[in-house]
C-alpha cells in the first residue's frame, strides 16, 4: 500500500510542501489528487467539499493542475500545441493553430514565463520545459497547482527562478502544493509543510515554527543525518588522464567540447552539474559507448599504459574498469536474467564462468552464493529474476558485480538515483571503500550534496566544459551552483537572488 | 530527397540497358498507378495507425479477407438481392469495407484491451485471413472460381481530360478506376486529418507519449481504436479494389500476395506521412508494373523469366527498407502498450 | 541542448516486493496454461466456423447420433481428426513426418525470438536451403553416407546465408527484419518457380528432372533412410531426419543456455542497452542469431526435400504454410526445444488429421489453417485468454521483468 490514510490540508494563497524520502508515498498521493490514480479509500475536499476524480479530466475540471516530475510534453510539438493539447481552442475540426499561439502568447507574457509559442518543446532547455508545464496548468484555470519535485532537474539559479514564480503565483490566489525531498526548498519557500513516512502522515508543520532538523526527525525517523565518515585520502598515480576529448551527442551537435582532468588513484573525483551538460557523453566516451571525436584518455594499469579512447567496452572492461551505469533497469541489468546471471554480466565469457564459451552453471551459482550476502542482496535467492527486485537491492547486484572485479578505476555514474536513504549510504560507504583499496572513483552525480561529501576533487562540467576543478573543501555549494550555469556574472538573475540567505542558513 | 534519387537511378540504370520505349508506353504508367492503388490506401491506413502508436501489420490480412467478401457480397447482391451491377458492386465495396474493419477491431482489442504483441497479433491476423479466405473460398466457390458475371468497378473515363494526348498525360491519369482516385484522395484527406486537425493533433500525441495525452485529458484507448479501425477501412478499400476492379469482379485465393507488406514497407519508406507514403508506393507500382512490362522481352540476348521480373518489387523493398532511406524513426510510442496504472 | 531527463521514476515501494516466483515442482506447469487455453479456444471457434459453414455431417457415426448439425458437423470433424492423426501406426509415424521439418523451423523462429529478433523468413530460408542441398544431392555422385551429411550442411549453410542479408541490414542499418525475410521469401519463392519451371515457353527450368514440363527436380543420389522397419508400417515415410530434429533439438537448448554466445543472444533479445554495456557486441550478435536461426530453418528445406519428397524438389511446398506455421509453433512452445517438438506434433497432427478429415468429413482443410492462425492469435493476446479462462490462472501483476519465453516486447520500427 502505497498510501495509508493520508490526510492534508492545503490553504489558498499559501505553499504547502509536502516532504519524504523516496517512496515514502508523495507521488502516489499527487497522483490521486490530479486523477491519474484513483483512492481506494477516503476523500478528497475541495473548499470542504468531497470530489471524485475518475481521470485527470475530472482533476482538471476541478481547478487542479498537476506539474508533473517527468514533463508530460510531446518533444516534435510545439511549446503552443503542448500548452493547449485536449483542451484547443476554438477547433471544433480544425486545428486553429493561430488562435492557440495567441493564447499561449498572452498567457505566457501574464505570467512572466517568457516563452515562444513556436519553439519545438525538444529544443527547449529543462527550465524553458518546466514552464511549459505550467503554463499547461495555468491554461486550464487551474487554481491549485501541484510540483513534483520540481528543482530535481534545474541548477540553483533556475530554482531560485521558479521560486519567484511561484510566490508570484500564491500572491494571485493559487494555491501551491510543492512536493520535494530537499529541506532547503522547504525553508526558503513553503508556508507550511506536511512530512509523509512509509506512506503515511507523521507530521503537519508551520514552515516559520520548525527547522530542518526536526523536519528530518519526522522523515527518517532519526536524529541525525547520517554522513559518510571519510580519512584524507591516500593518493597514488594518475589512472586515467583525459586530454582535450570532444564527442558528438545523438543528436550530432557536440557535446564535449574539449574536455581534460585526471583522476587519480585513493581518490574521489566528482563530477558535479547539472543532467544533460554532457556527463552521460562524458562517462560513455570513457566506458566505451560512445566515440571519441577529438582529444584522448589514457589509461594506466597494471603497469601499462592504454589509450582507450574509441575502444569496445569490452577492452576497457577487461583494462579494469567499472562501471555503475546511471540507469541501472535499462543499462546495468538485464531484467529477465537471474541475480546470478546478471551478476556475471560483461565477464561470462571468462574462466571459470565459462570454458572456450560452454558455461558452467556450478561456478554461476558459487558466484552469486558468496556475492548476495556480501552485499546484503535480498531476497537472498540466485535464481530470482531481477526485474522483482526493489530498485536498492538491485544496485546492490550492480555493485556486487563490478566491485568484484576489483576495478582499478571505477566510474558511478547518478549511483544512488531512486535509492531510499538506507541504500544510498549502502552505496556511498562501498563507494568509499574502493577509494580507500585504493582504486580511482569517478563520481558522477547531479545531486550536489552528494557529490559534495563524498569527493576529495570536484568538477563542475557545464554545456560540455569543465567549468572548474576545486578540492573538497574549498568551495561552496552556491559557488558551485553558479560554475553549472556557467559562471558568467548574469547580473539580474543575482538581483533576482531573494533566497540566497536563506538557502545558506539551511 | 532520396526517393527522388532512386527514381533517377532506376531510370538511369533501364535507360543505359536499351528499354527507354518500354517507358514510354503510356500503359507502363496506367498500370503503374493501377497497381499502387491498393497500395497506397493500405499504407495511409497503416500511417494513421502506427501514429496513433499501434503497429499494423495486418494490413495484408484485412486486404485480403475485405477483397474476399466484396466478391461475395456482391456475388450475393447480384443474384440473391437482384442488384443491379453497379448497386452490387458498391454493396461488395460496403462489405469489404465493414469486414476489413471488424477485424481492425479485432486487432485493436487484443493489443489495447489486452496488450497483446502487437506484431504478433498482426501476424495471426495474416495467417487467419489467409486461412478463412481459402477455406470459404474452395467451400463455397469450389473448384469453378467466382461467377464470371461478377459486379465489378470499370474504369471511368472523365470528359474533357481524358483526351490530352500530351504525354498521353490523358489516357494516364483520367481513364483510372474511381477508386485509384479515392486513393489519391485518401492521401491527402489523412494528411489535412493528421496534421491539421484537432483530433489529428490529438491522435499523433497519442502515439508520441501517450501517458502525456492522458494526463492532458485524451481518451488514449478510444483514439487507437478509432485509429486502428480506420486503417481497417482503408485497407478493406484497397481489398474491394483488388477483387473488384475492372468490368467484372474476380477473387483467386491469395489474390494480395504480400501486397500488404510491401504497403507496410512504403509506410516506412515515406516516413509515416501520408504523401511520403504515397511516393513509396508509386515507386513500388511503378516495380510491378515494370515487371509486367518486361516479363518474356528480350534483354540483349536472353529472355527474361517472368519468375526472375517477379522478384523485382520485392528486392526493391529491400533495398528501400535497408539501404537508400537512411534510418527514418517511428513514432516515439510506436509499439509500446499503454499502461494507464503504470506508477507515473 | 540540453534536453529533459528521462530518468525511471523510483517505484513507490517502502516495503519489499511482495511477488516471488514459486519454486513448488508444480509451477512449470503453469506455463502450461495459456498455451493449452489457445488451442482449446481456437478449437471451439473453428468447430462454431465449421458448424455455421458446412451443410450437413457426413462420413461418421456422430453424424447420426442425433445432434443437431452445429453441434454434430465439428464433433465428427474433430473425432475423425484425430482418428486420422494417430488411428493407426502408419498415421502416427505420418503425423510425425508432417512434424519433423516443422520443428526445424520451429527452432529458427524460437532462437530468434529468443534474441529479440522476427524470423518470418524462415519459408525463404528452407526453400534456398532445398534449392542449395537439392541441387548438391544430384550433381555429386558420392556414396550416401558422405553425401547426406554434406547434403545437410550445404542446407544449413544455405539457410544461414538466405537469413544473413536481413540480419546484417537489420544490424547495420536498423532495417525491420519482418520486412526483409518476408520479401525475401517471395524472391526464394519465385527463385525455385524459376529454377524448375523457368517460366520462357520452350525452355526447362535449370534444375528440371527428365520429365519436361513437370516441375519436378532431379532427383538427389541419396535420401534420409526410413527408420520404421517395413514389417511394421509397410509404407513408412518416417526418417532419419527426425533423429536429427531431436538432435537440434538438444542443440538449440545447449547453445541457448549453456554457451555464452547463447547468454548473448538472450541478452540482447531481452536488453539490448544491457548487453551493450557488459560489452556483448550487439551488432554481430544480432548478425548471428539470424545465421543460427537460418540454419535451423535451412534444415526444415532439406530435410523435407531429402525425406518426404524422396530426394526430389518439387513445386508442392505448400504455400507459405511451414515457416508460418512455425511461428505457432515456436510460441506454443514457448520458444524452448521441447515445446516446439510438442507443438509441432500437434500441428503435423492437426495435418495430417486435416487430411482425412477432408476425406471422410468432407470439410475443407483450410479449415486447419483458420485453427492454426487462432492458435497463434490467442498465444499472442494471452492476457485475451486469461481473461477469457477467468480466475483459473494466476496473473502476474509486476511488468519489469521480460519473461524471455515470451516474444519480445518488440520496440517495432514497423
Amino acid at each position: 500500500m502505497a498510501n495509508d490514510r493520508v490526510s492534508l490540508e492545503a490553504y489558498r494563497g499559501q505553499i504547502l510542501a509536502v516532504v519524504g524520502e523516496n517512496g515514502a508515498g508523495k507521488s502516489t498521493l499527487m497522483n490521486m489528487l490530479s486523477g491519474m490514480l484513483h483512492p481506494d479509500e477516503g476523500d478528497i475536499l475541495l473548499d470542504g467539499r468531497p470530489v471524485q476524480f475518475k481521470s485527470p479530466r475530472d482533476a482538471i475540471a476541478a481547478h487542479i493542475g498537476m506539474v508533473h516530475q517527468h514533463f508530460m510534453l510531446i518533444p516534435v510539438f510545439t511549446v503552443a500545441e503542448n500548452v493547449v493539447l485536449g483542451l484547443e481552442p476554438n477547433s471544433p475540426v480544425v486545428f486553429n493553430a493561430r488562435e492557440a499561439r495567441r493564447e499561449v502568447g498572452s498567457l505566457s507574457q501574464q505570467y512572466g514565463l517568457r516563452l515562444n509559442p513556436d519553439d519545438k518543446v525538444q529544443n527547449l532547455p529543462v527550465g524553458l520545459q518546466q514552464r511549459v508545464e505550467i503554463l499547461k496548468v495555468l491554461y486550464r484555470g487551474s487554481d491549485i497547482l501541484i510540483f513534483d519535485e520540481p528543482t530535481a532537474v534545474l541548477t540553483p539559479q533556475e530554482s531560485r527562478e521558479l521560486f519567484v514564480v511561484l510566490r508570484d503565483l500564491a500572491a494571485q490566489g493559487k494555491t501551491i502544493i510543492f512536493i520535494t525531498h530537499k529541506l532547503k526548498e522547504v525553508m526558503a519557500i513553503s508556508d507550511r509543510v506536511t512530512v509523509l513516512r512509509l506512506g503515511k502522515v507523521v507530521g503537519n508543520l508551520v514552515t516559520a515554527e520548525t527547522n530542518p532538523t526536526e523536519i528530518t526527525k519526522y522523515m527518517i525517523g532519526r536524529d541525525v543525518l547520517p554522513s559518510v565518515h571519510k580519512e584524507s585520502p591516500n593518493l597514488g598515480e594518475s589512472v586515467v588522464e583525459v586530454r582535450n576529448v570532444r564527442c558528438q551527442s545523438d543528436r550530432g551537435l557536440e557535446a564535449l567540447g574539449g574536455v581534460s582532468f585526471e583522476v587519480r588513484a585513493g581518490e574521489i573525483f566528482g563530477v558535479a552539474g547539472v543532467e544533460g551538460n554532457g556527463q552521460t557523453e562524458l562517462v560513455e566516451v570513457l566506458t566505451g559507448l560512445r566515440p571519441v571525436s577529438a582529444g584522448e584518455i589514457i589509461l594506466r594499469t597494471g603497469g601499462r599504459t592504454v589509450s582507450i579512447g574509441n575502444r569496445s567496452p569490452k577492452q576497457i572492461r577487461e583494462l579494469g574498469v567499472g562501471y555503475i551505469p546511471e540507469d541501472r533497469r535499462d543499462r546495468g541489468l538485464v531484467l529477465g536474467y537471474s541475480v546470478a546471471d546478471n551478476l556475471i554480466l560483461g565477464i561470462e565469457d571468462k574462466r571459470p564462468f565459462s570454458r572456450r564459451g560452454v558455461m558452467v552453471p556450478a561456478r554461476i551459482r558459487e558466484n552469486a552464493r558468496k556475492l548476495i550476502p556480501q552485499f546484503d542482496i535480498r531476497p537472498p535467492r540466485w535464481a530470482v529474476p531481477a526485474g522483482t527486485l526493489s530498485g536498492g537491492n538491485q544496485q546492490k547486484v550492480v555493485l556486487a558485480r563490478e566491485f568484484s572485479e576489483n576495478p582499478k578505476l571505477l566510474i558511478a555514474s547518478q549511483p544512488t538515483r531512486g535509492l531510499d536513504i538506507g541504500a544510498a549510504e549502502f552505496v556511498h560507504k562501498g563507494l568509499v571503500e574502493k577509494r580507500d583499496d585504493g582504486a580511482a572513483v569517478l563520481l558522477v552525480s547531479a545531486e550536489l550534496d552528494e557529490v559534495m561529501e563524498l569527493s576529495d576533487r570536484i568538477a563542475v562540467i557545464y554545456e560540455g566544459q569543465i567549468m572548474g576543478i576545486f578540492d573538497a573543501g574549498t568551495v561552496d555549494e552556491n559557488r558551485l551552483g553558479l560554475l553549472m550555469t556557467g559562471g558568467d556574472e548574469k547580473t539580474h538573475e543575482q538581483a533576482i537572488d531573494l533566497n540566497a540567505p536563506a538557502l545558506e542558513a539551511g | 530527397m532520396s526517393l527522388l534519387s532512386h527514381y533517377l537511378l532506376v531510370g538511369g540504370s533501364f535507360w543505359s540497358l536499351g528499354i527507354w520505349n518500354t517507358l514510354r508506353q503510356p500503359l507502363l504508367w496506367q498500370t503503374t498507378l493501377a497497381f499502387s492503388c491498393p497500395l497506397m490506401l493500405a499504407a495511409v491506413g497503416g500511417t494513421i495507425s502506427e501514429r496513433s502508436g499501434v503497429v499494423n501489420i495486418a494490413m495484408e490480412g484485412m486486404m485480403l479477407v475485405a477483397a474476399f467478401f466484396s466478391a461475395y457480397v456482391a456475388d450475393q447482391a447480384g443474384t440473391a438481392w437482384g442488384l443491379g451491377p453497379p448497386e452490387a458492386a458498391l454493396a461488395g465495396v460496403a462489405g469489404a469495407i465493414i469486414t476489413a474493419s471488424l477485424i481492425a477491431w479485432l486487432h485493436a482489442w487484443a493489443c489495447i484491451r489486452f496488450h497483446a504483441n502487437q506484431v504478433v497479433s498482426g501476424m495471426a491476423i495474416n495467417l487467419l485471413a489467409l486461412g478463412l479466405t481459402s477455406y470459404l473460398y474452395y467451400t463455397l466457390y469450389g473448384s469453378n472460381g467466382t461467377p464470371s458475371n461478377l459486379a465489378g468497378i470499370p474504369n471511368v473515363h472523365i470528359p474533357a481530360l481524358s483526351g490530352i494526348s500530351f504525354l498521353s498525360l490523358g489516357s494516364i491519369l483520367f481513364q483510372q478506376n474511381p477508386i485509384v482516385y479515392l486513393a489519391f484522395a485518401s492521401v491527402v484527406l489523412a494528411h489535412f486529418f493528421l496534421f491539421h486537425t484537432t483530433l489529428g493533433l490529438r491522435i499523433r500525441s497519442v502515439g508520441e507519449h501517450p501517458r502525456a495525452a492522458d494526463a492532458a485529458g485524451i481518451n488514449v484507448q478510444r483514439l487507437r481504436y478509432l485509429a486502428v479501425i480506420l486503417s481497417g477501412a482503408l485497407s478493406g478499400l484497397g481489398g474491394a479494389y483488388l477483387a473488384l476492379n475492372g468490368p467484372h469482379g474476380l477473387f483467386t485465393d491469395n489474390i494480395t500476395g504480400g501486397r500488404g507488406f510491401i504497403a507496410l514497407a512504403a509506410m516506412i519508406v515515406g516516413k509515416w506521412t501520408p504523401f511520403g507514403a504515397m511516393g513509396a508506393c508509386l515507386l513500388f507500382g511503378f516495380g510491378q508494373a515494370l515487371a509486367i512490362q518486361v516479363a518474356g522481352t528480350t534483354l540483349g540476348n536472353f529472355q527474361l523469366s517472368v519468375y526472375i521480373v517477379n522478384m523485382l518489387p520485392y528486392l526493391i523493398t529491400i533495398v528501400a527498407v535497408g539501404g537508400l532511406i537512411g534510418r527514418s524513426t517511428p513514432p516515439a510510442a510506436d509499439g509500446l502498450p499503454y499502461d494507464p496504472a503504470e506508477a507515473a | 541542448m540540453i534536453e529533459a531527463t528521462e530518468a525511471r521514476p523510483a517505484a513507490p515501494n517502502p516495503s519489499p516486493p511482495a511477488e516471488e516466483p514459486h519454486r513448488r515442482w508444480y509451477a512449470p506447469l503453469g506455463q502450461l496454461a495459456v498455451p493449452l487455453g489457445a488451442i482449446a479456444l481456437a478449437i471451439i471457434i473453428g468447430g462454431v466456423v465449421m458448424g455455421v459453414a458446412v451443410s450437413s455431417c457426413q462420413g461418421g457415426s456422430i453424424c447420426s447420433s442425433g445432434l443437431p448439425k452445429h453441434i454434430s458437423v465439428p464433433l465428427n470433424a474433430y473425432w475423425q481428426l484425430l482418428i486420422g492423426a494417430f488411428g493407426t501406426p502408419y498415421d502416427i509415424q505420418e503425423t510425425l513426418v508432417y512434424a519433423v521439418p516443422l520443428m526445424f523451423a520451429a527452432f529458427a523462429v524460437a532462437f530468434a525470438f529468443r534474441g529479440g529478433l522476427f524470423n518470418i523468413g524462415a519459408e525463404g530460408q528452407l526453400y534456398a536451403a532445398a534449392i542449395a542441398s537439392t541441387f548438391v544431392g544430384y550433381s555429386l555422385t558420392w556414396p550416401g553416407w558422405i553425401l547426406l551429411p554434406v547434403c545437410i550442411v550445404v542446407g544449413v549453410l544455405a539457410g544461414a546465408l538466405w537469413a544473413l542479408i536481413p540480419g546484417l541490414l537489420k544490424a547495420y542499418r536498423g532495417a525491420h527484419e519482418v520486412i526483409t525475410t518476408m520479401m525475401l521469401n517471395y524472391v526464394a519463392l519465385n527463385l525455385m518457380h524459376f529454377l524448375l519451371i523457368n517460366g520462357i515457353t520452350g525452355t526447362p527450368g535449370f534444375m528440371q528432372g527428365p520429365l519436361p514440363g513437370n516441375p519436378i527436380s532431379k532427383s538427389t543420389n541419396t535420401t534420409f533412410p526410413i527408420i520404421v522397419p517395413h514389417s511394421w508400417v509397410p509404407n513408412a515415410q518416417l526418417n532419419l531426419s527426425l533423429v536429427l530434429a531431436l538432435i537440434c533439438g538438444v542443440i538449440f537448448t545447449f547453445l541457448l543456455f549453456r554457451t555464452t554466445l547463447g547468454y548473448a543472444v538472450r541478452a540482447v533479445g531481452s536488453n539490448i542497452k544491457a548487453a551493450r554495456y557488459a560489452g556483448i557486441h550487439v551488432n554481430r550478435t544480432i548478425v548471428l542469431t539470424m545465421l543460427i536461426s537460418g540454419g535451423f530453418a535451412g534444415l526444415a528445406g532439406m530435410s523435407y526435400v531429402f525425406g518426404i519428397g524422396g530426394g526430389q524438389m518439387a513445386d508442392t511446398f505448400d504455400n507459405f504454410t511451414y515457416g508460418f506455421d512455425a511461428i505457432a509453433v515456436a510460441l506454443l512452445g514457448k520458444n524452448t526445444a521441447v515445446g516446439a517438438i510438442l507443438a509441432a506434433v500437434l500441428f503435423g497432427a492437426l495435418d495430417h488429421g486435416g487430411t482425412t478429415m477432408q476425406a471422410t468429413a468432407g470439410i475443407d482443410t483450410h479449415i486447419i489453417s483458420i485453427i492454426q492462425g487462432l492458435i497463434i492469435f490467442f498465444v499472442g493476446a494471452e492476457a485475451l485468454v486469461r481473461f477469457l479462462g477467468g480466475r483459473g490462472f494466476t496473473v502476474t501483476r509486476f511488468r519489469a521483468a521480460k519473461p524471455e519465453t515470451e516474444v519480445p516486447a518488440e520496440r517495432a520500427a514497423v
